[in-house]
């Protein structure tokens, strides 16, 4: 062992317990319900509601698919449409089957030129199960990822996919584990992981027929660092500077648009912290910013023409990576380092008064940004 | 200059050399699904790039698509007799045009299709093509009085004959490509490493560093053993215009590092070791290091050139033949002599 800390009572989980936590953990099998409070009994009725079906048009010919309600249940990741001279280039192509037919209407309708290109930016699934549709539809799109994406996508991508079908398939277990507040181990859950818990048994029940349907498409092209499509005058950068949210996290600038396409790299609701890699990630974060984007496309939640996030989500990292470096070079355990740790005002800051942001950060930041941060820098001795 | 109608009236007072003109290739498949096709580099203008395809379940990758519209049409030919498949990938290995003026019949056969290459050939063709073209539409209008009267006098010795009555037996042919040309460019460019999976294949795209120019990129499938270099490697003798000698020499440590059973080069025959590499290796290190000395001796660039030494590599690849030492001394030594001294006064060879 290398000094990585073992996640102590994970090892004690049997099969059932592993993919439980592992969903929590990743963060991608689902969402939070809406602002004003779960919605559970209608939410067959809120699926439809889902994504927003009118797309965004951000600039002349690139439009924004995103959910009307980003802390919706399923989460689906954003989606930027970029309609060229002759061709479309898309990034992103939803959480399921289904959401991706929707979403090809949407297309559809504002274009009829062919989507030649997609652009998966991770492997998390909200973001590429719905690559099989755009093949079926566009039987020759290049689904194009970083090469580290493509590897993921085929190992935790397959792995998460089953663990999200396995939930589904047996709530009763999970509702087990939400009511007795203990998970199968019998150690205690805290109050986030119960929230977060419950919400994954309150999908629509159309959710784990769409799960069968999802065919994992891995992408058909890999770049390493930059790869630049040339449409006309303008020109498409996907690119690469290392780890970050994931170890192979693509971004889309279109420089002669100032747009920046982050997968989630950046999230305006809260980030998706858990298994990152924060001391790159904070790196990632100020390459994003030294391209001055006038528009941003988060991973999720609604366009930001300013760098609120971008600066919270970097300040944030600031804070954690400093906390984590310094505690190594002291000899501190995780435990302490986790104890220790002060996202109090970070999650006042995120969450702004709304209770339900407030357990999501507790869930996607406070419960996962230390280990992997400490699991990314301890090796190293507090280097990346 | 010769009125067209005297052009014509001329060239058909030659002979047809037997071969009909200078595009044919010679093509074959070195593994399942793997074709290339090699227009044979000896003293036949205007020389021509290998052309390497590879078919899988989604489509067609073509490595360097043809010199001229006719050897890209002959090339889709190729293709098209061997599967009704689609060509989605047309990979430029490098600027020089010998090796993609004619690609633009694989957009306009395949309007999806991506032209890929390394940022540097792109930007390359689009600063030099414009002027190229227009430069080269004349080049038979130029050439061709010149050769006339040189056949027409008894000066020549039997090989010089031989070439110009093949020019002149070309020149039509050579004079409508060249005056039909319409480049297409790279739509796609990546850095370091793309790999296309086709199917069951995998397609890798290197750039391994500088080397015959600053954007070299070679096409390796691993599984296959099979590595086409474009011209980092050409048989029998390298072109050396523009050239970055020792970066060349470790970009070719890479590329040996690559377990090949085959290695196609950009001209000339296909290699199945590394004894060619090794040679070029040592003589692009043989240039860069004796150039670094002349130039710290404050040697100007036609006297440095001059006193390059390459005694002890030359035999190597000429095996004393005057043909290929004539081709050796002016499309290699000379020019990767001045492109050595360029680089050592930091200026760009290119």
């Amino acid at each position: 062992m290398d000094g990585r800390v073992e996640i102590p009572w994970i090892s004690r989980l049997g099969p059932a317990g592993r993919v439980v936590y592992a969903l929590v953990l990743c963060g991608c099998a689902s969402g939070t319900p809406g602002k004003g409070g779960h919605e559970a009994s209608s939410a067959d009725g809120r699926d439809v509601a889902r994504r927003a079906l009118s797309p965004e048009e951000i600039a002349p010919s690139i439009h924004v698919v995103g959910q009307s309600d980003p802390l919706t249940y399923p989460v689906e990741g954003n989606v930027t449409i970029i309609v060229n001279d002759a061709d479309i280039v898309v990034v992103d192509t939803g959480r399921t089957p289904r959401s991706a037919r929707t979403l090809i209407d949407a297309i559809r309708r504002i274009s009829s030129k062919p989507v030649s290109v997609v652009v998966n930016t991770h492997w998390h699934g909200d973001h590429h199960h719905g690559n099989a549709e755009f093949v079926r539809a566009f039987p020759r799109v290049d689904v194009i990822a970083h090469a580290a994406a493509r590897e993921e996508i085929e190992t935790l991508g397959r792995r998460s996919l089953a663990a999200q079908i396995r939930i589904q398939s047996d709530r009763a277990a999970v509702v087990e584990a939400v009511e007795s507040g203990r998970a199968p181990d019998g150690r205690v859950l805290s109050d986030a992981t119960r929230y977060r818990l419950r919400r994954l048994t309150e999908l629509p029940s159309s959710f784990l027929a769409e799960l069968h349907e999802v065919v994992i498409t891995p992408p058909t092209a890999t770049f390493e660092r930059e790869l630049v499509m040339y449409r006309g005058q303008r020109r498409i950068v996907v690119s690469h500077g290392g780890p970050g949210n994931t170890r192979g996290d693509a971004i889309v600038h279109l420089p002669g648009e100032g747009i920046v396409i982050t997968g989630d790299l950046l999230v305006a609701t809260v980030p998706f912290m858990s298994a990152s890699f924060p001391a790159e990630w904070l790196e990632r974060l100020r390459e994003i910013r030294a391209l001055s984007p006038r528009i941003i496309v988060p991973g999720h939640g609604p366009v930001q023409r300013d760098w609120w996030f971008l600066d919270t989500h970097i300040e944030l990292l600031e804070y954690v990576v400093g906390h984590v470096r310094r505690g190594i070079a002291e000899g501190r355990s995780l435990a302490e380092l986790e104890r220790s740790a002060d996202l109090s005002a970070f999650r006042r800051r995120y969450a702004r008064g709304d209770s339900i942001v407030g357990l999501e950060f507790d869930v996607r930041v406070g419960q996962t940004v230390v280990p992997s941060a400490y699991n990314e820098l301890v090796s190293n001795g507090g280097h990346p | 200059m010769i009125p067209r109608l005297g052009l014509a009236l001329l060239m058909a007072a030659f002979p047809r050399h037997d071969a009909a003109d200078p595009f044919i290739y010679t093509w074959s498949e070195i593994a399942p699904g793997v074709h290339v096709g090699v227009r044979e580099n000896g003293p036949r203008f205007p020389v021509m790039g290998t052309t390497t395809f590879v078919v899988s379940g989604e489509g067609v990758v073509v490595f360097d698509g043809g010199g001229v519209p006719l050897m890209s049409e002959r090339a889709l030919d190729k293709i098209r007799s061997v599967t009704a498949r689609p060509v989605t990938h047309v990979v430029v290995s490098h600027w020089h045009q010998d090796h993609n003026w004619g690609i633009r019949t694989f957009v306009d056969t395949f309007p999806d299709v991506r032209i890929v290459a390394h940022p540097y050939t792109r930007d390359a063709l689009q600063q030099r093509d414009a002027d190229a073209v227009e430069r080269v539409r004349v080049v038979v209008e130029r050439q061709l009085p010149g050769a006339v009267e040189q056949l027409d006098g008894d000066e020549l010795g039997a090989g010089d004959r031989a070439r110009l009555e093949t020019f002149v037996a070309d020149a039509a042919v050579i004079e409508r490509e060249y005056r039909r040309l319409e480049p297409a460019h790279p739509t796609l460019t990546f850095e370091e490493r793309m790999v296309i999976h086709s199917g069951s294949r995998r397609i890798e795209l290197l750039h391994l560093g500088k080397g015959n120019t600053a954007g070299d990129v070679v096409m390796w499938l691993p599984e296959e053993r099979i590595v086409a270099t474009g011209d980092l490697v050409v048989r029998p003798t390298p072109y050396g215009f523009g050239s970055y000698p020792r970066e060349w020499a470790n970009t070719l440590r890479r590329l040996s590092a690559l377990d090949f059973r085959v290695l196609v080069p950009g001209h000339g025959e296909l290699q199945h070791d590394a004894r060619y590499l090794d040679l070029l290796i040592e003589t692009l290190e043989l240039v860069a290091d004796q150039m670094q000395v002349l130039v710290a001796e404050g040697l100007d660039e036609d006297t440095a050139v001059d006193r390059l030494d390459f005694s002890a590599v030359e035999e190597r690849f000429t095996g004393g033949d005057e043909f290929l030492a004539g081709r050796f001394r002016v499309w290699f030594k000379e020019p990767i002599a001045r492109a050595a001294h360029r680089i050592a006064r930091g200026e760009s060879p290119e």
